[in-house]
């Protein structure tokens, strides 16, 4: 029988207001997948909790296990806050749609350590992360924050690890080399004129950022040159590639 | 178990906070050993909150009238507007008898996980009360918590250039000792240091 307590590393991707003090937090973590928790008086000002378990914070975690699907936290080890996340518009846009992504593509309690490195490089980077401007310097508005590349190279990298990582090399139905002009998620890749048919419609940029998301690190995401027709099919490519495979949709980057 | 009647009682009683179903017994057994005028007191007060209570067609509190006590009271200081996310809030920030100017009831906070955007929200009207007039502050008090904080963001940047808008200070609870202060308060708490 396994431990009725038991410890592991976690990102807080969610958090539920739960009575009148209790908080529900869904986890990433490293030892264990998606699990669930319950964290009991959280919300008061008295809680030995204090505000460890905001979304995107990256903890060590003491857990009980419970009789249905939630754990009970009984201890929290802050690892990083990524407070200057939270406290950013455009940061915590990003935040949320890479935290949204892990949430909805690994719902089962199952270990998946790359996952979850990839969403704690991604957090990290995200506190340094710019906030796009126009050529005059005005800020971008934070409804952009779907198209921007750290966190759509973060999931090209989750599909890839999820098992369903679009193939783009060449037309997924018939091998052809070139030229790709269409994506289907059906088809499971790039698909060129001939087999084009009900496909998203994929231009140049689009093929070759994603592709450069995929060889490139996390952390050059945004130096491989994503034009924004570029990022707009690769965010294209990434929600057709949830509805097909998991049927959701990120809510997170709809909004604006 | 008991009866039909006491079994409804129970099922109601449970659906509020914190009441569990050993709770809900108790209460609906207390209940029962109480006369009947003062039970009926009970029920005559929850179906007169129900009748009589609505939001306040300027701040979104709770009021018996058009209009709450709070925006009708000609001694609150106008040009300062407190926005909160919930009435409860109100209670809280006048229980310090610190603040005398208006309050805005927003209905909640900034959501995206969740769905809920700035148009389920009262921000609109927010935005509207700046907008005819009059308001030189106003204090963002929603919940130190991810989404209080993005939606005191959201106003914040939509405010900004109109009118000065400031937000409650985040620290350590008074009477704390500092060692038992979590990283993110105390954290949180140096950035906002004061000059002394």
């Amino acid at each position: 029988m396994a431990a009725r307590s038991f410890r592991t590393e976690a990102v807080v991707l969610r958090s539920l207001r739960l009575g009148e003090a209790d908080r529900i937090v869904h986890l990433a973590s490293l030892e264990h997948g998606r699990i669930g928790a319950v964290a009991r008086g959280i919300r008061k000002t008295t809680s030995k909790f204090g505000g460890r378990l905001e979304p995107l914070s990256h903890v060590e975690l003491e857990l009980t296990r419970g009789r249905g699907e939630l754990h009970t936290v009984t201890g929290v080890q802050l690892l990083a806050s990524h407070q200057r996340s939270r406290d950013d518009s455009y940061r915590l846009s990003v935040g949320l749609v890479g935290a949204e992504a892990v949430l909805k593509l690994f719902p089962e309690e199952e270990a998946n350590q790359r996952a979850f490195q990839a969403l704690t490089r991604f957090l990290d980077l995200l506190d340094d992360l710019p906030r796009p401007t126009t050529a005059d310097g005005t800020p971008l508005p934070g409804d952009r924050a779907a198209f921007e590349p750290l966190v759509l190279s973060l999931q090209l990298k989750l599909l890839w690890v999820a098992g369903y990582l679009p193939h783009l090399e060449s037309c997924a139905e018939c091998g052809a080399a070139g030229p790709l002009g269409g994506f289907s998620a059906r088809i499971g890749g790039a698909v060129c004129a001939q087999h084009a048919a009900g496909a998203l419609p994929l231009s140049p940029d689009g093929l070759q950022g994603m592709q450069a998301l995929l060889r490139a690190p996390l952390a050059d995401a945004n130096r491989v040159g994503l034009t924004d027709r570029g990022a707009r099919d690769c965010h294209a490519v990434v929600t057709a590639s949830y509805e097909f495979n998991g049927g959701f949709r990120l809510r997170s980057a709809t909004q604006g | 178990m008991i009866s039909p009647s006491v079994d409804n009682l129970v099922a109601q009683l449970t659906r509020l906070p914190g009441v569990g179903t050993r709770t809900a017994h108790r209460l609906a057994f207390h209940l029962l050993q109480r006369s009947t005028p003062e039970a009926n007191a009970l029920a005559d007060a929850i179906r007169e909150v129900k009748e009589r209570v609505r939001f306040c067609q300027v701040c979104g509190n709770l009021t018996e009238q058009e209009v709450c006590g709070i925006c009708q009271d000609p001694r609150r200081d106008r040009s300062v507007i407190c926005v909160v996310e919930q009435p409860v809030d109100v209670v809280s920030v006048e229980r310090t008898a610190e603040y005398r100017g208006l309050y805005h009831v927003l209905g909640g906070s900034l959501s995206p996980l969740d769905g809920i955007e700035p148009g389920d929200l009262r921000i609109g009207e927010l935005f509207q009360r700046v907008q005819d007039g009059g308001v030189t502050e106003v204090v963002l008090a929603t919940n130190p918590n991810m989404t209080g904080e993005a939606t005191a963001n959201y106003i914040a940047d939509k405010l900004r250039g109109r009118t000065r808008v400031t937000r409650l200070a985040s620290g350590l609870p008074v009477g704390g000792d500092l060692e038992y202060a979590d990283e993110v308060t105390l954290g949180r708490a140096l950035l906002g240091r004061r000059e002394m």
